[in-house]
């Protein structure tokens, strides 16, 4: 009985093999049967099957690859024309023809002059299964493009109805201060809705900052003093849109509007080696630890004491963080500094240039 | 701050976990630059543009290798702007340390005007 | 002491704008940025200057001229001619893609992390190669100003660097490197003047002395091999072509706003390195007169803080040696911590897998190799060093630069085997004349200053291996798109 067990039981040696090399087939097909390793996958089959000659083709054109001796090319195209037509297993001796079936559709064929029949054809799922993987992993990089695009921080209806409101108490009052605020108004609408590139410089993302700031400042009676301190290299540095924007609006919705007497937010920026840091700081009545915790899981936040004006409190520092960690990878997710009372320092720290990420 | 707690380090749990692992993966999630998607045209002018600007970097390239081996040269040959003086200095000694910068000036000065004229054109 | 004092204050002075100079602008003046953006080019520029203008050109440049002659001033040439290199071929399309470093480069032309990671390793080289010189010069000005060892000087240089750049004195390098060029400047320019001043009429009319000694040869010779012209042109072609490749002055173009401005300020580099290299020749031609003497010592590097003393005696000669130690320090203090700063950043950033880079440990192992590599290095010429430094720099990023903006037909496996043929041909003609000495003739400049043969070679071997295989589809984009002028290129 043992006896028996250990010869079913595969040499230990081989499984690993050819399990390497399996990965390794499907390594070489990531980009597809068009990329730059259909060649060497068609290698690897062809030693894996013992075969003479091993062709992957595509529906039309030439052979993509082609390993060992290579056929005819009249006999190839009608051994491929009788596997796509009947979507079977074609045999035209000594070719053998498979076709692949990618996610229900015929998208091409493994054809193999001298090899055993009954490993082709699991030989032929295994490519298909990979082509298809490939294609699932093109997929989930345009998905976490599309995420990103739609996570671009949208204008707060909040903001634009204060805007307006503070524009519109002083039309009678103070004309000229009016029309100056209508233009900063103009201008961090034109910004926020300019559907040109996912990225901006740190410089533009500032001028919204500031335009912001101009309007919030009228409804504060200027009882809200800012400090920029930027170091001019981290200026031109590209990172997504709107990212600093809603890191301020939060600070002043839920930092300062909620604290009596005056208050300050601070922005500053600077290059720590390849990294650039901006943070922004504020006075203001602070968070709880926990709350900011659950904001940044992504939990929808409680209306415990926590957030004094409850509802969207925070949704925007979570949108910011999760497009960072989107774009740049986990590590370079928003850090927040808080306590109820201590004010709030929220860091930003990205890489100065990652493959991808060009302003416009 | 008198009296306020203090102020506690907050992060997503993705974030936890990343900068305390020892090592980062090498994946990236979105997809590469892919080329642009520009029609024929643009890429026509594209490329015109690329090869102007290319022979006047050659050009300025010749113009900078001219000066400088020429310069070398001259003064390694004619010994004679030794012994020659101008306001108290030889004459070699004045083109050496004076000559030189005014005219690599000139040249990246020349360079820089036509290289942006080309990108107004 | 008052020397120690001079660099006591102006090392606090640089801390201070370091961490706190960013300008802190009230959002009450609303045009915060447009001024900055309109600042921020001249401050670029001078930024460039500061961190390029090192102990080889405050120390180095005027120690060679005395001990070789007055053909060492084409080093001065070489320095400032690279610039004009980098405005025509490098500063625009570099902006443009928005690379910070020549790794980050390599990663957006060729798509490789193998590639980033040999470039990478190629800046570790650059770096500690360039580090060596300038940690020698302050060992030796440390030492003439407080007597101190040299070893005390070096390791003290070393720790000063590294709490400095620890201490966020780096935040803001712009106006750091800045400052620190108008110092250098200022603290070499004024002593000289003066020293022309009251050195007498004869004295001036001994120092611009023509003779037909080799000295006044208005061309330089390495280890004296009898071949003027070729040493001459490889040192030219190492120093111009370097400047195109040097890892630490690439990354500051990135602060300009558009390709545009990053091709001025390149111009405007040229301006002030121009002005600036007119005064270490004073102290050169001054010190053939005054202080002969060091050639014989063999410490010619001292030159320019030792000349003020024996010109000036008492009490002014003691300020304006200060003064110059200061300069001096400057130039040391500007030059080490941009190295160690490109130097930590390749070693945390593209070596280090670690999910943070740790940058303040990568600076203190940086800092702390290059301590060790200097200690026995003390009679090593500091221009010499780092005319090494551009050599290797040549012949390696400049090629990959070059070749990968210019031309869409390099390929990844032309790159690596451009840049490793580089590397290793360069660094190794350099140890090579540490260690043997083959006499006068043409072999001993390939060696000395191996940049007239690694630079083509380099060049070559990117382009024939690259010529064997095919470049991928999108290469020509990419390098279509580096000299695109965008919307903001109209400015």
């Amino acid at each position: 009985m043992l006896d028996r067990m250990r010869r079913e039981r595969p040499d230990e040696a081989k499984t690993a093999r050819v399990l390497t090399v399996v990965q390794k087939i499907d390594a070489d097909l990531q980009d597809g049967l068009g990329g730059r390793g259909a060649a060497s996958a068609a290698r690897r089959l062809r030693r894996l099957l013992g075969a003479e000659t091993v062709v992957l083709a595509g529906l039309d054109g030439p052979p993509v690859a082609v390993a060992g001796p290579g056929p005819q090319e009249e006999e190839l195209a009608g051994l491929l024309a009788q596997a796509y037509e009947q979507a079977t297993t074609a045999h035209r001796p000594p070719w053998t023809a498979v076709p692949l079936i990618v996610a229900g559709e015929l998208s091409g064929a493994l054809a193999v002059r001298g090899g055993a029949d009954a490993e082709l054809s699991a030989v032929a799922a295994l490519v298909a299964r990979s082509l298809d993987h490939a294609a699932l992993r093109r997929a989930r990089s345009r998905i976490a493009q599309a995420d990103l695009r739609t996570l671009r921080a949208q204008i707060s209806p909040h903001f634009l109805h204060n805007a307006l409101a503070v524009i519109g108490a002083r039309i009678r009052t103070d004309p000229d201060r009016a029309r100056t605020l209508l233009n900063d108004f103009a201008d961090y609408l034109r910004y926020s809705f300019s559907t040109q590139g996912d990225y901006a410089t740190v410089a533009d993302e500032l001028q919204a900052v500031q335009t912001y700031l101009e309007l919030q400042r009228a409804r504060f009676d200027d009882r809200m003093e800012l400090t920029v301190r930027m170091a001019p290299e981290v200026l031109p540095v590209a990172i997504p849109f709107l990212v600093i924007q809603p890191i301020v609006e939060n600070a002043v919705r839920h930092g300062l509007e909620p604290k009596p007497g005056p208050g300050s937010i601070s922005v500053s920026g600077f290059g720590e080696g390849p990294l650039c840091v901006i943070e922004v700081e504020d006075d203001g009545v602070g968070m709880d630890p926990a709350f900011a915790r659950a904001v940044l899981a992504g939990e929808r936040p409680r209306k415990a004491g926590a957030a004094p004006d409850g509802g969207r409190n925070g949704v925007g520092l979570a949108n910011v963080d999760q497009r960072l960690r989107t774009v740049y990878g986990s590590e370079y997710g928003l850090v927040i500094e808080t306590a109820p009372g201590s004010g709030t320092k929220v860091v930003v720290r990205v890489p100065r240039f990652m493959r991808g990420v060009v302003a416009n | 701050m008198s009296g306020a707690p203090r102020r506690v380090r907050v992060t997503s749990p993705q974030t936890r976990i990343a900068l305390s692992r020892r090592h980062r993966p090498a994946q990236h999630l979105l997809p590469l630059p892919v080329p642009g998607s520009e029609g024929d045209e643009e890429l026509a002018a594209a490329r015109a543009l690329f090869h102007r600007q290319r022979r006047l970097a050659a050009r300025t390239l010749g113009a900078l290798g001219l000066l400088l081996f020429g310069l070398s040269g001259l003064l390694g040959g004619l010994t004679v702007l030794g012994r020659v003086t101008a306001w108290g200095f030889p004459v070699s000694w004045l083109l050496l340390m004076g000559a030189s910068y005014p005219l690599l000036l000139v040249i990246a000065v020349l360079h820089v005007r036509a290289a942006e004229r080309i990108e107004r054109e | 002491m008052t020397g120690l004092l001079a660099i006591g204050l102006l090392f606090a002075a640089s801390m201070a704008i370091g961490v706190y100079g960013v300008r802190a602008t009230r959002l009450t003046t609303p045009d915060f940025l447009v001024a900055s953006r309109r600042v921020a080019p001249g401050w670029n520029a001078m930024a460039i200057a500061g961190e390029y203008v090192s102990a080889a050109s405050v120390l180095g440049l005027a120690g060679l001229m005395l001990k070789n002659g007055i053909g060492s001033l084409w080093y001065a040439v070489g320095f400032t001619a690279g610039y004009v290199a980098v405005a025509a071929l490098v500063a625009g399309p570099m902006r443009r893609s928005g690379a910070y470093t020549v790794p980050d480069f390599a990663d957006y032309r060729l798509g490789s992390q193998t590639i980033r990671k040999l470039c990478a390793v190629i800046v570790l080289v650059i770096m500690w190669l360039y580090l060596v010189p300038q940690f020698k010069g302050a060992g030796v000005v440390l030492h003439l100003v407080s007597g101190t060892p040299y070893w005390v000087g070096v390791v003290l240089a070393g720790s000063v660097v590294t709490a400095s750049i620890a201490a966020g004195g780096m935040r803001s390098a712009t106006y750091v490197q800045g400052f620190h060029y108008v110092v250098k400047l200022l603290f070499i320019a004024v002593p000289a003047i003066f020293l022309i001043v009251h050195a007498g009429d004869d004295a001036r009319q001994e120092a611009l002395r023509m003779d037909v000694s080799e000295w006044s040869r208005p061309l330089l010779d390495l280890e004296g091999s009898g071949q003027p012209l070729l040493a001459t042109w490889s040192v030219l072609l190492a120093t111009t072509l370097g400047a195109v490749g040097l890892p630490h002055v690439i990354m500051r173009f990135h602060t300009s706003a558009t390709a545009a401005v990053a091709r001025r300020v390149a111009v405007g580099v040229i301006v002030l390195l121009g002005v600036f290299y007119l005064f270490p020749a004073v102290y050169g031609l001054l010190g053939r007169v005054f202080t002969p003497g060091l050639v014989r010592g063999g410490d010619t590097d001292t030159v320019t803080v030792v000349l003020p003393g024996e010109i000036v005696p008492g009490g002014w000669g003691s300020v304006l040696t200060a003064i110059v130690a200061a300069g001096a320090f400057a130039a040391f203090l500007s030059t080490s911590s941009g190295l160690l700063m490109a130097l930590a950043g390749g070693l945390s950033h593209d070596l280090s897998r670690a999910s943070v880079p740790r940058l303040r440990l990568a600076v203190a192992a940086g800092a702390l190799v290059a301590v060790l590599l200097s200690l026995p290095a003390r009679s090593v010429d500091i221009n010499v060093a780092v005319g090494w430094a551009f050599a290797v720099a040549a012949s390696t990023f400049c090629p990959l630069l070059v070749l990968g903006i210019w031309w869409r037909g390099l390929t990844r496996a032309g790159a690596t085997a451009g840049l490793a043929v580089g590397v290793l041909a360069a660094t190794g003609a350099a140890l090579a004349s540490v260690l043997t000495d083959p006499g006068p003739g043409w072999l001993v400049v390939l060696l000395a200053q191996p940049a007239a043969w690694t630079v083509p070679l380099a060049f070559m071997v990117m382009i024939v291996v690259s010529l064997l295989g095919r470049p991928p589809e999108w290469a020509e984009r990419a390098v279509l798109r580096l000299h695109a002028p965008g919307p903001a290129a109209a400015e």
